[in-house]
């Protein structure tokens, strides 16, 4: 401790000599240099490597954590979701729904339960989340009990069961939704803080100036060299001098396309696969809720005001992120959608639900699950495209900045000990 | 409000397991606890305690039934006219209501309300065919509207005449008297109506007569009255356990009673009667006042038989009485 406030001290009588003793001797006015040398190189190396790691964590967490995370929330959200109006469908076709929509169903509800318990893996530690997770995790049997009971009762020809697949459905759109949702905003949110983090300007900014400075130093201390012993060039200090001019040039050009690649991991990957998930669960709720309507006959309404709040958001969603494929889908959901509606309202229940049952591969028009799995095929394309971007992006920003982490750091060492050896080499001149 | 209601009951309970589990928690040593879960609360949307509406049963007078029936096809100027030239009268059922509505698996009608609606297409045409009798299903919730849109001349689905409705159509006489009874699982302690529905949760289908009937029962503790969107979801709630009885007219317990032979209607006198008449637009009086006409000479030749077709009960009762208002008084 001593030694360094002794040298602190010293450091900083350095900065003033010129002013205070302009005659000095000159090994005492070398000393100070290579002093000088030493402090300001060991504080912009820290600095360059805190900067350095704290963006590499940021980026390594966003995608060994969040981002898996996410995609787990997403995935548990999506399934849940799908389970819904698949179980409605196959309530709907009749008695015994078909074997097919079964398996959907099946494989909706294992989906769902897998991506559950994958996430509360990496959620430990994380109580809003885990809490989140743990709603879905106690919720899902409760879900699924109720959905086998209105299928054994459809099956014996109870008009009840629409009443227990009603039940099931509210507490997916009340309990299992909602947490489900909660959980990924909260992991999107997350996701959002780490990319931010990794492009912080702040810490780098210090690294800057912190280079500089040692740049300013390594020059000084070149000039007064020059002057002392009238020798044009110090080897070491020169190539110090080349080392840190390049490692910034360097690290600015990495950390450039590590911005970029963060921008674009956000721009082509984590916003349009909110939005498409967005739009895949409001086209999963826009089915449920005709199913629902034509199961439910007794209470129209409620799931008909529910329906026009969700195809007009579902279609300002769309509009955000363009792409004629999803328009198309939209559109002939929404038609599809109004043909039931249309149906339902001239009390033509029969044709109403035919429309709704109908499956991929009879004669026009298209039925509500085509329409449907044809909205949600391109909007699931879009978000595997989206996840691809945002990986193949975070992968490039984590590799270029993993290489500054210590590297930054390691070369403003390298320099700051060719500077002391090329001053050293000088004092030794003295005895 | 329905919140209000069941958040507060516990609280008492709560507070002293609360203080249980601060006490053993300072005694007890610490170490790794078990983890536990509360059942999640799930209920058919719009299910909870309710507020039953004021009572508004009555008003069963009609209007008076035409005095000499047109033969069919022959029908005079106004709405009986169109719709003779139509060709077809379109009437509102339900499809789901065993007894009463519903449809056989050949894809016929079937039940006492489409029978009286073919008694009406008969004296319309002279014989009912699929051509000019055509069915239409309507959501309960939708029964008044379907009438008044004009998407349909006549619904026949087990409504319950009263003044509340009559200010949105008109009603034909009654035509069957259903009366509002209460069904229990089997070894209920309900064994008897109303006294033993004090202090019991009872459900009932939101804005429906049986409700508000609920709410005007003096007992004490008071019942506990619960509203579902559906009698199918107050059925959901019965099975659960989250309601100890289900009370809406005989006719729809004696079908919830078919789909779970674990429950059963409790015996005595009824609640309430719940008497069933056909709704009309208010703009088609002279379609009431035939229909009033044809029922009059159902009571008298084919009610009974159209009773003992749909295997309503063992023997059928007298026909329900009608009463008629005179053209000068209000509704």
């Amino acid at each position: 401790m001593a030694v360094l406030d002794h040298a602190a001290a010293t450091a900083a009588s350095t900065t003033r000599a010129p002013a205070v003793a302009p005659v000095r001797s000159t090994p005492q006015s070398l000393r100070r240099w290579i002093v000088t040398t030493v402090l300001v190189t060991a504080l912009v190396a820290g600095l360059a490597t805190a900067a350095m790691v704290q963006r590499h964590t940021a980026l390594d967490r966003a995608a060994s954590t969040t981002e898996p995370l996410v995609l787990d929330a997403q995935t548990a959200y999506t399934a849940l979701s799908d389970a819904d109006s698949t179980a409605a469908g196959g309530l709907l076709a009749g008695a015994v729904p078909p074997p097919a929509v079964v398996e959907h169903y099946r494989t909706d509800v294992a989906t769902a339960a897998a991506a559950v318990s994958a996430a509360q893996r990496l959620a430990a530690g994380d109580d809003q989340l885990s809490s989140s997770l743990g709603t879905v995790a106690v919720g899902l049997p409760v879900y699924t009990g109720l959905v086998e009971r209105a299928s054994s009762e459809r099956r014996v020809g109870h008009p009840v069961a629409s009443a227990y697949l009603g039940e099931a459905s509210n507490f997916m759109r009340t309990t299992l939704l909602p947490a489900a949702d909660a959980a990924y905003q909260d992991e999107l949110a997350t996701l959002q803080a780490d990319q931010d983090e990794a492009t912080r300007s702040v810490p780098v900014t210090a690294a800057l100036v912190g280079v500089l400075l040692l740049l300013a130093v390594l020059i000084g201390a070149q000039a007064r060299v020059r002057r002392r012993f009238r020798r044009a060039f110090n080897v070491p200090l020169l190539a110090a001098t080349g080392i840190l001019i390049a490692a910034t040039l360097a690290a600015g050009m990495t950390l450039v396309a590590a911005n970029r690649s963060v921008d674009q991991a956000r721009a082509a990957g984590s916003l349009p696969l909110a939005s498409y998930t967005e739009a895949r669960i409001l086209a999963q709720q826009v089915r449920a809720d005709d199913e629902l309507t034509l199961l439910y006959r007794e209470s129209v309404s409620a799931y008909q005001k529910d329906l026009t709040t969700t195809l007009a958001h579902l279609q300002d969603l769309v509009a955000t992120q363009p792409d004629t494929r999803v328009t198309a889908a939209v559109t002939l959901l929404t038609d599809t959608h109004a043909e039931i509606r249309g149906r339902v309202q001239a009390f033509h229940y029969d044709e109403a639900v035919t429309l709704a049952v109908r499956t991929a591969g009879d004669s026009p028009p298209v039925g509500l699950p085509e329409a449907s799995q044809r909205l949600d095929g391109v909007l699931k394309d879009d978000v595997t495209t989206a996840q691809g971007s945002f990986e193949t992006a975070a992968a490039a920003s984590l590799d270029d900045v993993a290489v500054l982490a210590w590297g930054l750091g390691a070369l403003v060492l390298l320099a700051g000990v060719l500077a002391v050896v090329g001053l050293g080499a000088r004092l030794r001149e003295y005895r | 409000m329905s919140g209000d209601r069941r958040g507060s009951r516990p609280s008492g309970p709560v507070i002293l397991l609360v203080a249980l589990l601060v006490l053993t928690g300072c005694a007890a040593p610490t170490g790794p606890s078990p983890v536990t879960a509360a059942a999640p609360v799930v209920l058919p949307a719009g299910a909870g305690p309710a507020v039953p509406d004021a009572p508004s049963s009555g008003c069963t007078a009609s209007w008076p039934p035409m005095r000499d029936l047109p033969a069919p096809g022959h029908m005079p100027a106004g709405y009986l006219y169109t719709i003779q030239q139509r060709g077809h009268l379109t009437v509102g059922v339900d499809q789901n209501t065993n007894q009463w509505g519903y449809l056989d698996p050949q894809g016929h009608y079937r039940g006492f309300d489409i029978d009286m609606l073919r008694q009406v297409a008969i004296a319309l045409f002279g014989r009912v065919t699929r051509e000019n009798l055509v069915f239409v299903v309507v959501p309960n919730a939708d029964r008044a509207a379907a009438v008044n849109s004009g998407a349909v001349d006549i619904v026949a689905e087990t409504m319950t005449i009263t003044c509340k409705r009559w200010k949105d159509v008109d009603f034909s006489s009654v035509y069957y008297e259903a009366e509002q009874r209460v069904l229990v699982p089997n070894g209920s302690t309900i064994t008897s109506v109303p006294d033993g529905l004090a202090g019991k949760r009872v459900c009932a289908a939101a804005t429906s007569t049986s409700l508000a009937r609920l709410g005007r029962l003096q007992l004490s503790p008071p019942v506990v009255p619960w509203q579902a969107r559906t009698q199918a979801d107050c059925l959901v709630l019965l099975q659960q356990g989250q309601v100890d009885a289900v009370s809406t007219d005989d006719t729809i317990l004696r079908g919830m009673v078919a789909q779970d032979p674990s429950l059963h209607i409790v015996a005595g006198s009824a609640l309430e009667p719940e008497p069933y008449g056909m709704a009309i637009s208010a703009a088609h009086r002279q379609l009431t006042e035939f229909v009033n006409g044809v029922l009059e000479r159902v009571r008298r030749h084919t009610w009974a038989q159209i009773y003992r077709n749909n295997s309503i009960g063992p023997t059928p009762p007298t026909p329900p009485t009608a009463t008629y208002r005179t053209a000068a008084s209000s509704p």
